[in-house]
């Protein structure tokens, strides 16, 4: 009997074996041109002719096709019993679903003439967009900025090219959306050469300052990292002052606090707020660890009072009652109020989490440090707290996305915050009920922004040895 | 105590050798501020702050506006010969005081005893400026501004404004505003009582999810849960009613399932549920609780699985469900609402008879704090199993176990115990958040609370009352966690 073998059984052992060299890349691949196929299909859709709707469908079907692609490379986990087909049949249904919607709101229904009209105010609050002449009190810090991101983006031991690509892609974005006219059809002239040459001034520096130390750190030792972490540190400190100075120096008429807006005000109040907030956490949570009634009763209380409301209660009395209390000695603004009013509540949160963190130091780091001759507040400073951050970086960090988010709420105080401006566009006459698609871009800037210090934060928790890597897979 | 002849040795030896050789003297200063800039830097701070909170607190008790109310008897007002140099010489006493005990500190005359309680009196000492002047300025205020006032008599008044979402409660305009503030508390209840409970059965489905073997489904749960966690809770709420205004028909359009749903972007109507008689719903509710303390009675000798015992439980469950069905048909009828057509072209002005309205912000907020409290849900359960031993899954692999059966059996069983904890958190975050409400215009007592210190001018009362509701709020939900917690985590393992 010859055993000849037919081209079914052929395909069938090459299909079943099939593997490519590099997996990822072909994911990708056939994610991108599913997206794509699906795009051309519903843009197709838009022009109805005799033979769209043959080639909107050949193009559909393109996209299942690499789906089907996608399906295939995972063919041991998808298609290995009846549940597991199910379950994949549905998910295909919702993903196909979602990935057309995306695409049908972003690239055809959605108007984001809204978003490009006013890009300005979004970023710069109503006051700067009516007073564009005061804007140049920005660029100093921008400037700053700059050296500060290459600084930290220099000293990291990833490969340059993810900082450079991104970066060159994000400095185009910002070159094309300052220089470009403020309208898109508009045909008014502006002259934007000088936000051109600052602009580039400051990218330029953000190069430089991210090769000089990736030149002289790359390779350094631990403790010149260290030490170029705390001048980092500090020079973030000395830029937040720098820009409070520009913008409402004192002696002369600047930019009120309860005049800024936008996108950077939410960055100030959130830095702010956590520069501010260290200190009270760790001064409540040093105070709560206390053996002293004198300082544990009073920390105590306040982290317990502070804890017991919501934020927006407290945003409350800082907006109605904190004045009253304080106009003696000081004529605050809302801004400031809020700063501090936010600086507390993140501080009561650091705090306890900070406590957690303090227990967990072993006493016998306390007990060493006080036998080389520390004193009591050296011993806390250089040798507990370190230890204490360290092991509960994940939780500070989570709480820093907490409280970026949460500066979305000052809105109820009357800020003109970047939601506040994404509330309010949708009244404007050309734009009238165009929510989504400003609630969104502003969301998507809160997004984008938490996602990334989510991101961070796992990568800490990994180099820290803090994850339970022995993860349990199930059906 | 202390011993103050050391201090009095040093006076004396400081100015022996300073009548010796007064230059010496002159030297040894500018050592000792060279080595202590920092501290000489916070001295001037610390005068500073303290000169102004002295002369603040002093100018109040001057005469007249903006000083001591003329209803004072018993304190008469300072003159100003006596308070422009105390305001001079207190706030110099005081820095001199706290900085010479903290050389003092550093000296190390001290015992470890000592020096413990020496550093509380100074702490006392260097923050007597600012109590006393927050003291002063909340008595002051207290006095003299309304808002201020610590008395709760208007709560009792009438509260002039109308609430929506006032179910199961009927306000009126002439109801007091502590009837406002109890329907207002019992709104937001509602919606965390549902958001608490939605959200754990969708965390829980979507933290197990994010760990299937399917990697659709573990990346789509991903995805969710990474579009909802770092996006602002704000503008999902308001997102979610924009998006309900846009999605759901217009009003002359709405969708009406049977005659007792009817839905649109104005309003949602359901049903209305009416007590008839009070007494079967008492008599449904001891039913009720009766038969389940029999129950609890009949277990506690263990369970009794022959066939006469399950004979006598069916029979028992049966009686009781058709008792139980029979009572709350008698003491409950549910009424249908009516949509009015006065001008049938016209429908602005079509109304409903009867029926309960269910407003969009109600369901955007349950949506809002459903998926945001949904994603830490997810979050943690997902944390949870992943900190389970693998031995654990494995052993139930090779016994045979269905994954549904592993999962139902063997893992969540195990992940709950290092869930109650964190979800305790997450639960007191979703009470907490509910106060956002006021964003998307739902009257919840926060909402209800701020109209009251718009309308009645008196904001400490109602702030103090609410940040007492919301720590009563969030200490019977940590009671009943730290119940169950207990309950679940009795076994040790």
């Amino acid at each position: 009997m010859s055993t000849t073998k037919s081209l079914a059984d052929y395909l069938t052992v090459w299909f079943s074996n099939y593997a490519p060299v590099n997996k990822n890349l072909h994911i990708r691949l056939s994610f991108l041109f599913a997206f794509i196929f699906i795009y051309t299909s519903l843009s197709i859709q838009r022009f109805p002719s005799q033979t769209s709707s043959f080639f909107s469908s050949f193009y559909l079907l393109l996209s299942w096709i690499s789906f089907a692609y996608l399906g295939y490379l995972y063919r041991e986990n998808l298609f290995n019993n009846l549940s597991n087909i199910i379950i994949t049949f549905i998910c295909f249904y919702i993903i196909f679903n979602f990935i057309e919607g995306i695409i049908n709101f972003v690239f055809f229904n959605a108007n984001w003439d809204i978003i490009w009209v006013n890009r300005r105010m979004i970023v710069l609050g109503p006051y700067f967009t009516k007073h564009g002449e005061e804007i140049w009190r920005l660029w100093p810090s921008v400037y700053l900025v700059g050296i500060l991101l290459g600084s930290i983006y220099g000293s990291l031991k990833g490969k340059r090219r993810n900082f450079l690509i991104s970066f060159t892609i994000f400095s185009f974005c910002l070159i094309i959306a300052a220089t470009a006219n403020i309208r898109p059809e508009g045909n008014s002239h502006y002259d934007y050469y000088p936000t051109l040459y600052r602009l580039l001034g400051a990218i330029i520096l953000t190069y430089l300052s991210f090769f000089v130390v990736n030149h002289y750190y790359k390779d350094a030792p631990e403790y010149q990292l260290v030490f170029l972490n705390q001048m980092l540190g500090l020079l973030g400190v000395f830029v937040f002052f720098i820009t409070i100075y520009f913008l409402d120096p004192p002696g002369e008429k600047g930019v009120q606090p309860g005049e800024w807006g936008g996108l950077v005000l939410n960055f100030i109040l959130a830095s702010a707020a956590i520069v501010l907030g260290f200190g009270v956490g760790i001064v409540l949570a040093l105070g709560r660890r206390s053996s002293l009634p004198v300082f544990s009763w009073p920390s105590t209380i306040v982290i317990e009072v502070v804890r017991s409301g919501p934020l927006v209660a407290w945003l409350f009395i800082a907006y109605i009652l904190l004045p009253d209390l304080l106009s003696p000695i000081w004529d605050a603004d809302r801004v400031s109020r809020t700063i501090l009013i936010l600086a507390l509540f993140f501080g009561c949160y650091l705090a306890e989490v900070l406590r957690g963190g303090l227990q967990a130091v072993p006493n016998g780091q306390r007990e060493a440090a006080l036998s080389l001759g520390l004193t009591a507040s050296q011993m806390n400073i250089l040798i507990v707290l370190p230890q204490a951050v360290r092991t509960t970086m994940p939780a500070i960090v989570s709480l820093i996305i907490g409280l970026w988010k949460d500066t979305s709420l000052i809105h109820l105080l009357g800020i003109h915050d970047a939601f506040q401006v994404a509330k309010v566009l949708p009244a404007q006459w050309e734009f009238v009920g165009l929510y989504p698609e400003a609630l969104l871009f502003v969301g998507m800037i809160f997004w984008i922004l938490s996602y990334y210090l989510s991101r961070i934060s796992r990568r800490v928790e990994k180099n820290l040895g803090l994850t339970n890597e022995s993860g349990v897979e199930m059906t | 105590m202390i011993n103050f002849n050391i201090i009095f040795d040093e006076v004396k030896t400081f100015f022996r050798n300073f009548s010796k050789n007064p230059k010496k003297i002159f030297d040894n200063l500018i050592t000792f501020a060279s080595n202590n800039w920092l501290l000489l830097i916070f001295f001037f701070i610390y005068y500073k702050f303290a000169s102004n909170f002295f002369i603040q607190s002093l100018n109040l008790f001057k005469a007249g506006k903006g000083g001591l109310p003329a209803y004072y008897n018993f304190l008469s007002p300072l003159p100003d010969f006596i308070i422009t140099p105390l305001s001079i010489t207190l706030p110099f006493l005081f820095t001199l005081l706290f900085f010479g005990g903290i050389h003092f500190i550093k000296k190390g005359y001290l015992n470890p005893g000592q020096s413990d309680r020496m550093s509380q009196y100074l702490f006392l000492l260097a923050s007597f400026p600012l109590v006393l002047y927050f003291i002063l300025q909340l008595v002051y205020l207290n006095q003299t501004d309304k808002s201020w006032y610590f008395d709760l008599d208007y709560m009792d008044e009438k509260a002039g404004f109308l609430l929506s979402n006032d179910w199961p409660w009927e306000t009126e305009l002439e109801d007091t505003r502590w009837k406002y503030y109890f329907v207002g508390i019992s709104n937001a209840v509602r919606v965390v009582i549902i958001s608490i409970i939605l959200c754990t059965i969708i965390g829980i489905f979507m933290g197990v999810a994010r760990l299937s073997t399917n990697i659709l489904l573990s990346k789509l749960a991903e995805t969710y849960v990474e579009f909802f966690r770092n996006m602002p809770l704000v503008v999902q709420l308001f997102f979610w009613l924009t998006i309900l205004g846009d999605i759901l028909p217009r009003f002359d359009e709405m969708i009406n399932i049977g005659n007792w749903i009817y839905i649109s972007n104005r309003t949602v109507m359901a049903p209305r549920l009416i007590i008839d008689s009070n007494f079967f719903l008492l008599l449904t509710i001891i039913t009720f609780v009766g038969f389940r303390f029999y129950v609890y009675q009949l277990d506690k000798e263990g369970f009794d699985d022959s066939d006469e015992g399950l004979r006598k439980r069916f029979y028992l469950w049966t009686i009781i469900f058709f008792l139980l069905i029979l009572f709350s048909k008698i003491a409950f009828t549910l009424e249908q609402p009516v949509l009015v057509k006065t001008n049938p072209n016209a429908y602005g002005t079509w109304y409903f008879n009867g029926g309960e309205e269910i407003s969009l912000a109600f369901i955007a907020l349950m949506f809002g704090l459903t998926i945001y409290t949904s994603v830490q849900v997810a979050e943690i359960v997902r944390g949870s199993i992943q900190s389970l031993p693998r031995g654990q899954i494995e052993s139930a692999i090779s016994l045979g176990l269905s994954p549904f059966q592993r999962l139902r059996l063997i893992i969540l069983p195990q992940a709950l115990r290092s869930m109650i904890p964190p979800l305790n958190n997450q639960y007191l975050n979703c009470w907490k958040n509910s106060s956002l409400a006021m964003i998307i215009s739902f009257s919840d007592h926060f909402a209800v609370s701020m109209t009251i210190v718009n309308n009645a001018g008196q904001a400490v009362p109602v702030f103090i009352i609410l940040l007492l509701t919301y720590q009563i709020g969030s200490l019977l939900i940590s009671a009943i966690m730290n119940y169950l917690n207990s309950r679940v985590t009795s076994v040790k393992i």
